[in-house]
């Protein structure tokens, strides 16, 4: 791990819809060249979390406070007109459904020559030839038919890999995935995650992967940080956080995922109810209600969060029970 | 060996390509593409296969919401596949569906109880307060209570939505049940719920399944045999165990080398077949084996013939002409 | 909830009704509308004096003139008789036409568009078809040709209204049919055994009304705004009856002089139809079981 200047650095983080915290004090680092996975179910607030980073926040959700770094600015002081300088520039996003995040009236290798001379300012014949050669580098197959084709001519991989052509144009020194593979299939997914380590290995961005897939956080993360119920609680390496989690949430999610060498057709463990909206989270620990370890002042109080060892963080007060094995299986 | 619950045989599924002046038929999508299986009572057949492959497709088409043109299948003696209206809506009686999406599977305007007494009201088997008896009595069954009969769907949780459909599809006491992706739109944390469910009301009341997933994983977990289909074939079906510890297909490779281990030491260590290029589409399929362009194996006849799905000594069947 | 309920609920727990958030907005429209409705129905007892009763000596005088002992509140017409029981009588052929052709064309638009929208095939291209070429033919034309065919009158003004709406409906229904159709607890109900009609009435229809509400009160309105214009046009409801667009047709030649004739009728179409328009919105959030607003 770098021992240099974090790349992105957020802390505190607060998002509220209405008077609720859906965000609620998230911050973690993001080292170059790293990939940070940032994991959680529905409704835990990670595609939020993503999305205010680049202040792009939805409808009624504001920021209500924290800070974000990105190479030495703070991105949630700067005016909009800066903003709009970094995005895609310095920092850039791609979303789950590759088709509709690209313009369908419009051929894909314009929406990418669009991105390159947004940012830089090149004539369209050199923009074009860099978009061919973007569209190599991202694995696309006979890329000069490509750039004519609209997006309903292209498979969602096809497209996905488009989308990192166009967000990587400008060599940002951050990714934002919001859950890129999700809707493509295993074999493309493989790819996909392939060519994105590969791409980010060579130009040294950090990518900040957000999703709730654990085999994917396996394959593509060097570093961890789970969410539930607008909090993080648990960072650390990916190492670290598979082989020793500390907090039950993370623990149990890991037991319940079905994996290629449990047992079949046994009885899969499980985590009782379910993720609970924001209109129920509760006072305390918001985990309590379904931890089998809980206590009462895990329900009175949110645990703080604990520092275990470096880059390694805990919101739990019983993380050594855990670690000692004594969650109930 | 008693007979098989469900043989289908040949089974296809062709949507015409309409163009041209007056909507002419110029090509079609072969979906389900002469598909053979048998099921047994009790037993659980997944069928797996990436997006396009016509897993969903073959699944209506067992129970006729969409109707094959080729191909036969039996229930125990009777043949779904050309039943009249009255015969098909007897034969609904035993085989029934769980849908993947929670959200739609339910009328949003019709209390959790009307929807699950749905099935004994249309096929006047009960009403009144044995109705409402039987429906308390699966409610409790999928783990929820019967008090819950007078709500409406959007008071529950995506999990619990399962659940429900899952008692809906109880209600004729069915002997098979195709379950189509039903733990993919669910909270991870969740899954888990489900499919114990599912396999807690397998043991007790020994109905098949042929359950439908992508998720490689999932399919493992609860399936005594599995298919994998590509482009409409079904290219290897084998015993679970087997089919994991020595697949033969190298799309059956490449499937199970995807799937990434949630063990990130294990998962460096592993050496993993990343395929080329992209699912073709099932409007114009390769000649030859429909996975040739992408096999890493592939030879001069695969380009040429398309294989057969014949037995191996193993026990398995595999449609290559590769493996012996 | 159904819709019959939900209305049913709004009415009889008002406090708890109006303690939502859009009943507030709602309820000046509401009474102004059930405040129509009354009228209609009572008009009998309410009109002060009767609405034929010719007057020469009271002829054109302004609202508020008492002549020989009895006032007229909102004035006389040119035959001296009292235009406020006029009017009073008028929301009662205003009401009457635009409900029952409403309900004519709406029962058998949407019947017609389910039926097109579930069966598909010959039953979708002949109904669909009909449809545009219905729809190809400008409003107030296909009104006028019909009733030049029909002859003017009551009953006839209805069936020209009915049929050439239901087009209308037809197209939201059929639209709304095919996407829930594609639903998978449609799907499920024919697992289920349930045949066409139980699906279309008891799944299919409930899980469209919403829209097609919202178009049957904006018909509402548009339907008592035609029954005025072919009124005033002299096609629609004869005299002696009064119409408010009859009446209006009237007034236009005094305009400058006994401005009343004209201007009371036509403030009272637009309450009416403003009012409707803002109950049927309300109506549209109130069948929705996920919007906020709840009975």
């Amino acid at each position: 791990m770098s021992a240099a200047a974090p790349v992105l650095s957020v802390r505190d983080l607060t998002v509220t819809i209405g008077r609720r915290a859906v965000v609620d004090g998230v911050g973690f680092d993001l080292a170059a060249g790293e990939t940070l996975a940032l994991v959680g179910e529905s409704g835990c607030g990670k595609s939020l979390t993503a999305l205010a980073l680049l202040r792009l926040l939805p409808g009624a959700a504001r920021l209500a406070g924290g800070a974000v770094t990105l190479e030495g600015a703070d991105l949630l002081r700067i005016d909009e007109a800066a903003m709009r300088r970094i995005r895609g520039n310095r920092a850039s996003i791609i979303f789950q459904d590759p088709q509709s995040s690209l313009d369908p009236l419009m051929p894909v290798g314009d929406q990418l020559v669009e991105g390159i001379r947004a940012h830089r300012d090149l004539p369209r014949a050199a923009a074009r030839a860099q978009a061919l050669a973007m569209f190599n580098a991202v694995g696309i197959s006979e890329p000069e038919q490509r750039l004519g084709q609209y997006p309903f001519e292209l498979s969602g991989g096809m497209c996905q890999r488009v989308m990192i052509a166009i967000a990587l144009a400008a060599r940002p020194a951050v990714l934002i995935a919001d859950e890129p593979t999700t809707a493509l299939d295993v074999t493309i997914q493989a790819q996909i995650l392939d060519l994105m380590k590969g791409l980010l290995r060579d130009s040294g961005t950090g990518i900040l992967l957000i999703t709730h897939d654990m085999g994917v956080v396996a394959e593509a993360a060097d570093r961890v940080a789970v969410m539930y119920a607008g909090r993080l609680v648990e960072t650390g390496s990916a190492d670290a956080i598979f082989g020793a989690p500390r907090h039950p949430y993370t623990a149990l999610l890991l037991k319940s995922v079905p994996r290629l060498d449990d047992v079949p057709k046994t009885a899969m463990a499980v985590i009782e109810g379910s993720v609970p909206a924001h209109e129920e989270w509760p006072a305390g620990c918001r985990f309590a209600p379904r931890c089998p370890l809980a206590e009462a002042r895990c329900r009175a109080e949110i645990p703080p969060d604990a520092t275990i060892g470096a880059g390694r963080t805990v919101a739990c007060r019983r993380h050594d029970d855990v670690a000692a094995g004594r969650l109930p299986a | 060996m008693s007979a098989p619950l469900l043989a289908v045989q040949d089974l296809c599924v062709h949507f015409p390509i309409r163009g041209g002046w007056f909507g002419r038929a110029q090509g079609a999508i072969r979906a389900v593409d002469g598909v053979s299986f048998e099921i047994r009572a009790g037993e659980t057949l997944g069928l797996v296969g990436e997006s396009g492959c016509g897993k969903s497709t073959l699944g209506n088409a067992i129970l006729r919401i969409v109707d094959p043109n080729g191909g036969a299948v039996r229930l125990c003696d009777v043949d779904l596949a050309t039943l009249d209206a009255a015969g098909l809506r007897a034969a609904r009686r035993r085989v029934q569906m769980i849908f993947q999406d929670p959200y739609a599977s339910l009328d949003p305007r019709m209390t959790v109880g009307a929807s699950i007494g749905e099935p004994l009201s249309a096929h006047g088997l009960a009403r009144g307060p044995e109705l409402w008896k039987r429906v308390g009595s699966l409610l409790e069954r999928v783990g929820l209570s019967a008090a819950h009969a007078g709500r409406y769907p959007h008071e529950f949780s995506g999990g619990q939505r399962q659940r429900l459909v899952i008692a809906r599809a109880l209600a004729l006491s069915p002997d098979l049940i195709v379950c189509d992706e039903p733990v993919s739109a669910l909270d991870v944390s969740v899954r888990g719920q489900i499919l114990n469910l599912l396999l807690e009301l397998q043991r007790a009341f020994h109905t098949a399944y042929l359950f439908i997933s992508h998720d490689l994983s999932v399919v493992r977990h609860v399936s005594d045999r599995i298919a994998v289909m590509y482009l409409g074939r079904i290219v290897e079906i084998a015993a679970r165990d087997p089919l994991f510890g020595r697949p033969l297909h190298p799309y059956t490779q490449a499937l199970i080398s995807a799937i990434p281990l949630p063990d990130p030491p294990a998962q460096r260590r592993r050496s993993r077949i990343i395929l080329t290029g992209e699912t073709p589409s099932p409007a114009k399929p390769p000649s030859g084996c429909p996975f040739h362009p992408r096999c890493p194996i592939a030879a001069d006849r695969c380009r040429r013939e398309v294989p057969a799905l014949e037995p191996k000594s193993s026990g398995a069947s595999v449609a290559c002409h590769l493996v012996t | 909830m159904t819709p019959g309920g939900a209305i049913l609920a709004a009415v009889s727990r008002p406090r708890r009704w109006l303690a939502q958030p859009g009943a507030r907005a709602v309820l000046p429209a509401a009474l102004v509308l059930a405040g129509f409705v009354v009228v209609a129905l009572a008009a009998p007892w309410l009109a002060p004096l009767d609405p034929a009763r010719q007057s020469l000596l009271a002829r054109l005088r302004r609202p508020g003139s008492a002549i020989g002992g009895v006032t007229y509140w909102l004035g006389t017409d040119e035959l001296g008789r009292d235009l406020l029981s006029r009017i009073i009588y008028g929301a009662r052929a205003s009401l009457t036409v635009a409900l029952l052709s409403v309900a004519a064309s709406g029962t058998a638009g949407t019947a017609l568009g389910v039926l097109a929208g579930y069966f598909r095939g010959w039953t979708e291209i002949a109904i669909m078809r009909a449809v545009d070429i219905m729809l190809s033919i400008p409003a107030i034309l296909l009104a006028i040709i019909t009733v030049a065919v029909l002859g003017p009158g009551f009953l006839n003004l209805i069936i020209v209204l009915g049929f050439t709406r239901w087009p209308r409906y037809t197209r939201v229904a059929y639209a709304q049919t095919l996407s829930v159709s594609t639903q998978p607890f449609i799907t499920a109900s024919r697992l289920a055994g349930a045949r066409p009609p139980r699906i279309l009435l008891r799944h299919v229809l409930p899980n469209i009304l919403a829209p097609l509400i919202v178009v049957a009160t904006l018909e509402f309105g548009l339907m008592v705004l035609f029954e005025a214009g072919l009124s005033f046009l002299g096609l629609g409801i004869q005299p002696p009856t009064p119409s408010w667009g009859s009446i209006m047709s009237v007034g236009r030649n005094y305009v400058g002089t006994a401005w009343w004739i004209a201007t009371f009728p036509g403030l009272c179409l637009f309450l009416l139809v403003l009012s409707v328009n803002l109950v049927g919105d309300h109506l549209r959030d109130l069948f929705d079981p996920r919007s906020n607003i709840r009975a």
